[in-house]
């Protein structure tokens, strides 16, 4: 694979490289064009969250302007570049911004601001979080994802293993703008009213609610920042993270992934897998090749009417896929699609 | 809930829209209640319903059917029996089996597995087989089946999958819906994958943990909290932790949970979690190693084989599968033991053993 970077990952190092990118989560990194920000800004507030069912529940915000006020916005930078934040804290509890082994603001007494510096670390993902009483200010809402990208981005890595390279060459490569989010989360919420009239205590965590990017069930599979899709030989990497407290378990139908980074680690062995364990404050990438479904037969399909082809990704610890005790499958679920294509061999 | 509806069109929505205004229609689509548009309702409760014919059917070189049967029970220690649901295979004459009965074809057949789901909605979707989604058994992106569906697929890879409902997943699933899936590879069992290393004896390990309350909760209504109303489904508390179909402690002598070998042979265990807990697998006193995850071989190419020393716990996500290879020591026994842990909590809820006997 060429080592050389096409124009249109060019163009966007260029703006990447200002500083730090604040993409409103609801955009796909797939098509649209990120925001560049030279320093971001994260203003915390309360704000109240409309689930899927209609029900609302108060949480706590990074950034309540945004479509879905939780989770905050997703961060991206290069790595080793200096980033400078701004954590505006309009609430009135005390609160912080921190990266596990990056970066920790200390707290943040209401109506204070506090910048924070550092330098971008290896590339990757993160969770950016708010540590204090662990892990309730988390599940009130206040996380995020910080996405950290490589100078060079052949792979999603500095410095990729040598199982890592040899993955994505054998998928055809990687074109470093078709990533996504999944940032899963689980909402109880009855924590969440306990927790907004000044409960300081986790006593129970009985979630009723379970998230992608802030969405689920139909939401989830239909929202842009989402659903993925794309043709085949267009491979698709995808940062998985927890924020809650479940352990989820993704399945996805249609291709096995390659599990690239666990844990922030990149792996020294890729596994291929259709379902992988997501505990509680895990951060894996996994990329979808974008394959022929390999058990399609006949392939390809004799009539138009099959594309696009619309496969699931959710968690088969089933109960996540459940809203407010029924509804399925309005929970953790999202959508990615094979589309018809002229210009790409379908065999 | 028509106000819920996202105003942004699914993929899907552009398909179904291409068939409403005639473009696309596929004959065998016509009358079919597949013209509904992609929503908030058909999303879940008011998935399309169908029996259509298989699109670009071919001469299958493997037919099966599995119909639906709702009457398996199951007496657990304590006494209390539990309905489980299932497949049956006709031509088995076993009637109302749980789990249910396994598929087991070769790398590179056309396979038809024909559905018959009886009086009410199911589907079969075949677990890490990647067909087309027509054949996929997913409701919301295909069509539920009412009456009878032929699913039609081609296994690429050698390997170990399982198949399942996908309608009110959650519940039915539970309720028992499931059977291992194995694709061996073209010299058939005997060997894991093309290349990949041989075994003698062959056992399947099947994780499966049971809350009695969901068991009543799915007979009342197959079709519970779909469309509304709280059946509590995000409360999981089991109480009985079963392989392959055998409740604990009954595992230890069961002969479908027994596991023997001859000194020196060399044990295949094809592992699937079909519980909702976060599983650990351990076997006592043999080392394994892991050769294939999700049915993909750990060959070399991307990864390499995974020891698991003896004692040492492989963790294993609800719906994941591992094939491991134990070389039979000397004369013996040992215990091959299961934890069951809490989703939420991590905290160990139940376990299941059984044991490989060397003689």
């Amino acid at each position: 694979m060429s080592q050389v970077l096409r124009r249109r990952d060019f163009i966007r190092l260029s703006v990447v490289g200002l500083g730090v990118v604040v993409v409103g989560s609801r955009a796909a990194f797939g098509e649209s064009t990120p925001t560049p920000a030279r320093d971001a800004r994260l203003e915390i507030t309360a704000a109240p969250v409309r689930l899927i069912d209609g029900t609302t529940v108060p949480m706590w915000s990074f950034d309540a302007t945004q479509p879905r006020p939780v989770p905050g916005p997703v961060l991206m930078a290069v790595s080793g570049e200096r980033i400078e934040i701004e954590v505006v804290n309009h609430h009135d509890r005390t609160h912080a911004f921190a990266i596990d082994g990056v970066v920790d603001s200390g707290p943040i007494p209401p109506n204070t601001a506090r910048t924070v510096t550092f330098d971008a670390p290896p590339a990757g993902t993160y969770l950016y979080l708010d540590p204090l009483q662990a892990p309730l200010n988390r599940l009130m809402g206040l996380h995020g994802a910080l996405i950290v990208m490589p100078a060079n981005p052949v792979t999603p890595y500095d410095a990729p293993t040598p199982a890592v390279s040899r993955y994505v060459a054998d998928i055809g490569g990687w074109d470093s703008t078709r990533q996504w989010v999944w940032l899963f989360n689980q909402i109880d919420p009855a924590l969440c009213q306990r927790v907004a009239a000044g409960a300081t205590t986790l006593d129970t965590f009985k979630p009723r609610y379970f998230t992608i990017n802030g969405a689920s069930g139909f939401e989830a599979a239909t929202s842009p920042d989402v659903a993925i899709h794309g043709h085949i030989g267009e491979p698709a990497l995808i940062r998985s993270l927890n924020a809650g407290l479940a352990a989820h378990a993704p399945h996805i139908h249609g291709n096995h992934i390659g599990m690239l980074a666990a844990h922030g680690a990149v792996c020294e062995d890729v596994y291929e897998r259709d379902t992988w364990r997501l505990p509680a404050m895990a951060r894996h990438d996994v990329m979808l090749p974008f394959e022929v479904p390999r058990d399609a037969h006949p392939w390809p399909p004799s009539d138009d009417f099959h594309f696009p082809l619309e496969y699931p990704m959710h968690c088969h610890c089933e109960m996540s896929q459940t809203a407010g005790g029924g509804l399925y499958p309005h929970g953790a679920i999202a959508h990615w699609a094979i589309e018809k294509t002229i210009d790409k061999g379908l065999t | 809930m028509s106000g819920l509806i996202c105003d942004l069109p699914s993929l899907r929505s552009r398909q179904l829209t291409a068939i409403v205004d005639g473009t696309t229609t596929p004959a065998w689509a016509e009358g079919t209640s597949l013209h509904q548009l992609s929503t908030f309702e058909t999303f879940g409760c008011d998935v399309a319903k169908a029996s259509p014919p298989t699109p670009d059917r071919v001469t299958p070189d493997v037919s099966l059917v599995r119909k639906v049967h709702t009457g398996a029970r199951v007496k657990m220690p304590d006494g209390v029996e539990v309905r489980f649901w299932g497949f049956e295979d006709p031509a088995s004459g076993v009637s109302k089996p749980f789990p249910s009965p396994l598929i087991r074809v070769r790398k590179g057949q056309v396979v038809h597995t024909r559905l018959e789901a009886s009086k009410k909605v199911h589907t079969i979707h075949h677990h890490g087989i990647e067909p087309l989604p027509f054949n996929d058994g997913v409701g919301h992106t295909s069509f539920e089946t009412s009456g009878s569906y032929t699913y039609q697929w081609r296994p690429a890879d050698a390997g170990t999958y399982f198949y399942h409902c996908h309608v009110n997943t959650v519940l039915h699933v539970e309720m028992g819906m499931y059977g291992l899936l194995i694709v061996d590879p073209p010299s058939g069992p005997g060997t894991l994958y093309e290349g990949g290393p041989a075994y003698d004896v062959e056992a399947f390990i099947v994780a499966d943990d049971v809350d009695p309350r969901w068991h009543i909760v799915g007979q009342d209504d197959h079709h519970a909290g779909v469309c509304g109303g709280d059946p509590e489904l995000d409360r999981f508390e089991p109480q009985y932790f079963l392989i392959n179909g055998v409740p604990n402690p009954r595992t230890l002598t069961d002969p479908r949970c027994l596991i023997g070998a001859r000194p020196g042979q060399r044990i295949l265990i094809r592992l699937l979690n079909a519980s909702y807990s976060d599983v650990r697998f351990r076997v006592m006193g043999l080392d394994a190693t892991v050769h294939m995850q999700d049915a993909r071989p750990l060959d070399g190419r991307y990864a390499r084989p995974i020891p698991v020393p003896a004692g040492t716990a492989l963790a294993s996500g609800s719906a994941q599968r591992h094939d491991l290879i134990v070389v039979a020591g000397a004369p013996g026994t040992h215990v091959v033991r299961l934890e069951f842990r809490h989703w939420i909590t991590g905290v160990v809820q139940g376990v299941a053993e059984t044991r490989i006997v060397v003689a």
